[in-house]
């Protein structure tokens, strides 16, 4: 666990960018919930924290397509692409990260930041 | 040519991941921006010719600037993929796919003008969002890559306000290029004669 930020640094219903061992992750305040989760958009690689939360989602500002905080999976498309094939829609899930508190200070798991295609065989 | 090159030897790749620049996802973000340029260069073409009758040919010429700068924002950023080890995908279905902005299709009711001009607003302002991304990431570490992104940007910030002012009567300050497709921001970053 690598300590990140204090939870006072990141006010309710907003997300911070920031840098860990040379990695960059987003850690967010949802509802007084701490979040942390991979800063891009796993449809087409938008930075996240320039988007925001909808109910238990985060909702990406190029597409503004919705994923799931506790499962990273996307849950929402707007109608506006219902047109558009589903090649072009199709998007992995989030990258979410464990966050502990202790004495008012945000944790990261970093073990849960090692992202699947840099898993070496 | 002799030996291969490793990619760690690249000093210009170096320099920005030295600067914290994560140059696969860079990739990635280029290669949707400017297969959504390539895309959208498409898909106007055919916008623009079903800019018919009185009101349409008022906006012809509109349309084909928005047309041929969208082109030369591909050129002005595919070679900077090479540059830093990528490339395009080998096929074009699937360099369609990974756009970053969604087809612009001609729509249904496309004898009403306004139809049209609604589809060529949402593929710029989805533009300015997807180089404003790429702005994001390079900023203050990638010179190179984000002098290219905020030239074509200030181009799609254009092409929002004079689509705007066409649908709403937005005050755009547009005034005709000095020639079609003139790319007053991102032409220094074209190498062919442009237009
Ligand atoms: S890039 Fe995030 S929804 Fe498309
Ligand atoms: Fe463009
Ligand atoms: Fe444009």
């Amino acid at each position: 666990m690598i300590k990140v930020c204090n939870i006072n640094d990141i006010k309710d219903n907003s997300m911070i960018l920031v840098c860990i061992e040379k990695r960059e992750i987003i850690i967010g305040k949802k509802d007084g919930r701490i979040v942390a989760f991979d800063p891009f958009c796993p449809h087409r690689h938008a930075y996240l924290h320039r988007g925001s939360f909808k109910d238990c989602n985060i909702v990406c500002p190029l597409h503004e397509f919705e994923f799931n905080l506790d499962t990273g999976k996307l849950v929402s498309i707007p109608a506006f692409y219902n047109e558009q094939r589903e090649e072009w829609k199709k998007s992995g899930d989030l990258i979410l990260y464990k966050t502990t508190i202790k004495d008012n200070c945000v944790y990261v798991d970093l073990k849960s930041l090692d992202r699947e295609d840099e898993v070496s065989s | 040519m002799s030996k291969e090159i490793s990619e760690k030897d690249v000093v210009a790749v170096q320099v920005i991941e030295k600067a914290g620049i994560d140059v696969k996802k860079l990739l990635e973000l280029l290669i949707a921006g400017v297969g959504a340029e390539f895309t959208t260069y498409y898909y106007y073409t055919i916008l623009r010719m079903h800019c018919t009758g009185l009101e349409g040919e008022g906006i012809k010429e509109i349309v084909e600037d928005a047309r041929i700068e969208d082109r030369n924002h591909f050129e002005a950023m595919t070679p900077r993929i090479y540059e830093l080890g990528g490339r395009l995908p080998r096929d074009i279905r699937e360099f369609a796919d990974k756009a970053g902005c969604p087809d612009a299709y001609l729509p249904e009711n496309w004898k009403d003008v306004k139809e049209i001009i609604k589809v060529l607003l949402a593929a710029e302002q989805c533009a300015i969002r997807s180089w404003a991304a790429v702005c994001e990431m390079t900023y203050g570490k990638d010179p190179r890559t984000y002098d290219i992104a905020q030239r074509i940007m200030q181009e799609e910030i254009e092409h929002e306000a004079w689509f705007l002012e066409l649908l709403y009567g937005r005050p755009s300050a547009h005034f005709r290029r000095r020639f079609i497709g003139e790319s007053p921001h991102a032409g220094a970053h074209l190498r062919t004669t442009h237009g």
